[in-house]
């Protein structure tokens, strides 16, 4: 009696380990094809099938602010904007690692908010990118040392997919979409004003600007960095304003985008910093979505303005010289 | 260590490893220890708190089996009872209690200065506490032998399945459970099973979906109009069910592994007709102790309707009041003494009613389920909101904004609508999903589903059970 129960129960972990199996190449067939919206997902394959020589990777304000129309006519290269809302840094370390892999891109942009470099509690987002996890070795280690258990919760693979299935199931499709998704709203200043009210649980966003930059995110821009090099890629680091009812950058924010920009000094790379205290103009309430995002209007005069200093910097002369040989 | 957790469950295959040799009079020796280990995963201090609560209600409860004189017995009780209410006075209310008073002191102009206690409220310990009053007030009442095997009596506080939020047991039916558990047993290990993974379906797929809507509104009313907030007080009623009776199946199901029956807790609620019956389906133990320790021995003491009437508002008073430390809770509990009343007074003249117009049963039974439900969602925003407040504004805006309704939750409120119907299908049919799991291929295909279920829709946050708080 006792030998057919422990055969049943071994007949049940199998079956359970090929539904699993099962479940997990389905919904990996049907996850290929998910390229519209803006969730992470969608954002890694359009990213990774784009027809483009540079990438602009980061949060909503990467997928907002940089229009690769304007940066491509100003490089001469394609741009592909794979910005992901509501995404950290680990998500875009890790789709650095994916489309170095496997597009051999000649530039990257990387966009670092200052909330980039403390914890906005964001990071387990980026478990969004776990079907690459047999695609890059940096995917699977953000994702597996989340915490001790990820192994054990990862040994399926259909948990690749867990809460996932709306995206799935709703975001497959061509996009035809080069990324880059302005807001068309004006905010105004008393809409923006009512909007920067504290939170009322948890911290709030200032609240985490007052942290330290952390180290460990700090490397991961490194890494990053080094890993472009040795795929040959340029890499600029780059940042862009939030409104500020004071109409000047919060000092807190200057601190942690300082720690970039020293990171940017030591792995010469260049740093374009384009805040409301260097570029005034950009106080303008019309200009403005919501306090994180510029609206269409903002966002074209942003692009200009990277794209000048991208120019300034050397990168379209560079990138012209590697088209060259 | 949440049940929710891969850590509880490489824990629970351990215990049961470990105890699976032992003959079930042994069980203890590996319960005992791992129940304290469970609670020390929380906080390692608290662990003098279960101790010292133990140790009294154990201590006391053998001097009043030893005592020959009524006083004696009854100085004993006290003791225990100021003891271990006292220490959740202390750790749940003293703050609430002060922070009262000095409001009080101030609106008298009388500036008052008390001392706060940094503190957190240590986990289960309104579970705890009750279970040893009960046992004490059992033992004095001559209901009860006092347990003499200390072993036996801290596993009887502490036993890990049940030790964080119920079902709060009584010590008739624990203890001797836990002194001769039965032996392991393969169909029973099979059912603990199966109730484990249907109560982790409940709190993963459909309370903590529920909780991503009701948390993100309940954080701030106030930036949400009428459909969002409607959406979240159905939401909410759903998730707290699916929490709590969640938490009580993955308990009763991994007691009954361990060769332990606990009571049950849940009894599918939202399918009651009135209010009183709602509280014979929903918490099932803390309202029969509550009935058994406050209410009956306060409802005694006059024939009155009145003072019925009081005994109920007390009860439910104090039902809100163990839930949590606040004014929100507190009118919880008077809201539903008052529903309780009013159900009671006018269940003649609603009889009646019915019967005039004539309604066939069905559809008479359909209305009254529908409006109890609807009575006890809207109760529960005095439960889930911060403050009054917040109370005040779900309230008056729930009819707000509907001509350009919020995002609607569909997933969530699917999975709350399949919930619905396995309720609905279990109360016309009942005993039927039973039979349907004796054979093995429904049962695999069952045990299937819910495990796809877990891995694809749960959400993987490790979300606190919400009763844990209390």
């Amino acid at each position: 009696m006792t030998a057919r129960r422990l055969l049943l129960s071994f007949a049940f972990v199998m079956g359970l380990f090929a539904l699993d199996r099962a479940t997990g190449a389905v919904l990996e067939r049907l996850a290929r094809d998910v390229t519209r919206g803006t969730d992470g997902l969608a954002v890694a394959n359009r990213a990774l099938r784009a027809q483009a020589e540079a990438f602009v990777l980061g949060s909503s304000r990467a997928y907002r602010h940089y229009d690769p129309a304007v940066l491509g006519a100003a490089l001469g290269v394609r741009v592909h904007n794979a910005g992901a809302p509501g995404q950290a840094l680990p998500f875009t370390r890790g789709l650095c690692d994916l489309i170095l892999r496997e597009r051999s891109p000649e530039l990257l942009v990387v966009h670092v908010d200052a909330t980039s470099l403390v914890d906005t509690g964001w990071d387990a987002r980026m478990e969004v990118l776990a079907p690459f996890m047999d695609r890059s070795p940096a995917v699977r280690r953000l994702i597996l040392s989340r915490s001790e258990t990820q192994r054990v919760k990862y040994l399926s693979r259909a948990f690749r997919y867990n809460n996932r299935l709306a995206e799935l199931l709703s975001g497959r499709g061509p996009s035809g979409s080069a990324g880059f998704g302005p807001l068309d709203q004006r905010a105004g200043i008393e809409r923006l004003r009512d909007r920067l009210y504290p939170a009322r649980q948890g911290r709030s966003e200032e609240q985490r600007l007052a942290d330290p930059a952390e180290p460990a995110r700090l490397e991961m821009l490194r890494e990053m960095i080094r890993d472009s090099r040795e795929a040959g890629a340029f890499v600029v680091l780059s940042t862009a304003p939030r409104w500020r009812p004071q109409g000047r950058d919060n000092p807190d924010e200057r601190r942690l985008l300082g720690a970039a920009a020293e990171l940017a000094r030591e792995e010469g790379v260049p740093w374009i910093e384009i805040t409301l205290d260097s570029h005034p103009e950009l106080r303008d309430p019309d200009l403005w979505a919501d306090t994180q995002h510029l609206n269409r209007e903002g966002a074209e005069r942003f692009s200009r303005l990277v794209a000048e200093r991208l120019v300034a910097s050397g990168i379209r002369d560079r990138l012209a010289a590697v088209a060259r040989r | 260590m949440l049940f929710n957790s891969v850590e509880f469950a490489i824990f629970f295959v351990a215990v049961l490893a470990l105890t699976a040799p032992l003959p079930p009079s042994r069980r203890w020796w590996v319960l005992l220890p791992a129940s304290y280990a469970f609670y020390m995963s929380w906080n390692v201090s608290y662990v003098f708190l279960i101790l010292s609560s133990t140790l009294v209600a154990w201590g006391c409860a053998l001097c009043i089996d030893a005592a020959r004189s009524k006083g004696r017995k009854r100085a004993f009780l006290v003791a225990s009872l100021l003891a271990n209410l006292g220490l959740l006075f202390t750790f749940k209310y003293a703050n609430f209690a002060t922070r009262n008073l000095a409001d009080l002191a101030a609106a008298l102009g009388v500036p008052l200065e008390l001392p706060v206690l940094d503190v957190l409220l240590p986990v289960g310990i309104s579970f705890y506490t009750f279970q040893t009053l009960s046992y004490t007030i059992d033992v004095y009442r001559g209901l009860l032998g006092a347990e003499r095997h200390l072993g036996i009596f801290a596993l009887f506080v502490s036993f890990f399945p049940q030790l964080v939020a119920g079902p709060i047991e009584r010590g008739e039916s624990l203890l001797p459970q836990l002194r001769a558990p039965r032996p392991f047993d393969w169909t029973r290990s099979l059912e603990g099973l199966q109730l484990v993974l249907w109560g982790l379906v409940k709190k993963v797929v459909i309370a903590d979906r529920c909780g991503l809507h009701v948390d993100r509104v309940y954080a701030d009313p106030a930036l949400h109009d009428g459909p969002a907030l409607v959406v979240a007080v159905y939401l909410f009623a759903f998730q707290i069910y699916c929490d709590f009776s969640g938490y009580s199946d993955m308990a009763i199901g991994t007691a009954r592994v361990f060769g332990v029956d606990l009571t049950l807790n849940f009894r599918q609620p939202f399918f009651s007709r009135t209010i009183p019956e709602f509280w014979q389906r929903w918490h099932i133990t803390l309202l029969t102790w509550l009935r058994d320790y406050v209410y009956l021995p306060l409802a005694f003491r006059s024939r009155s309707t009145r003072w019925t009437y009081f005994s109920m508002m007390v009860l439910m008073t104090a039902s809100g009041l163990w839930h949590g430390a606040a004014w929100t809770f507190v009118l919880w509990g008077m809201v539903h003494g008052a529903m309780l009343c009013l159900s009671r007074m006018t269940m003649p003249v609603r009889n009646r009613v019915y019967r005039r117009i004539g309604m066939p049963e069905p559809a008479v039974h359909f209305l009254r389920v529908l409006f109890t439900f609807h009575l006890f969602a809207l109760s529960m925003v005095f439960f889930r909101a911060s403050d009054l407040a917040d109370v005040g504004y779900v309230l008056t805006h729930l009819h707000v904004g509907w001509e350009s309704p919020a995002a609607i939750p569909w997933l969530a409120l699917g999975v709350c609508a399949a919930l619905f119907g396995i309720e609905w299908f279990q109360t016309q049919r009942p005993g039927v999903f039973d039979r349907l799991l004796q054979a093995p291929l429904p049962r695999w295909l069952l045990a299937y589903a819910g495990v796809m279920a877990v891995v694809l829709l749960g959400i993987d946050e490790s979300v606190q059970f919400i009763y844990f708080q209390f």
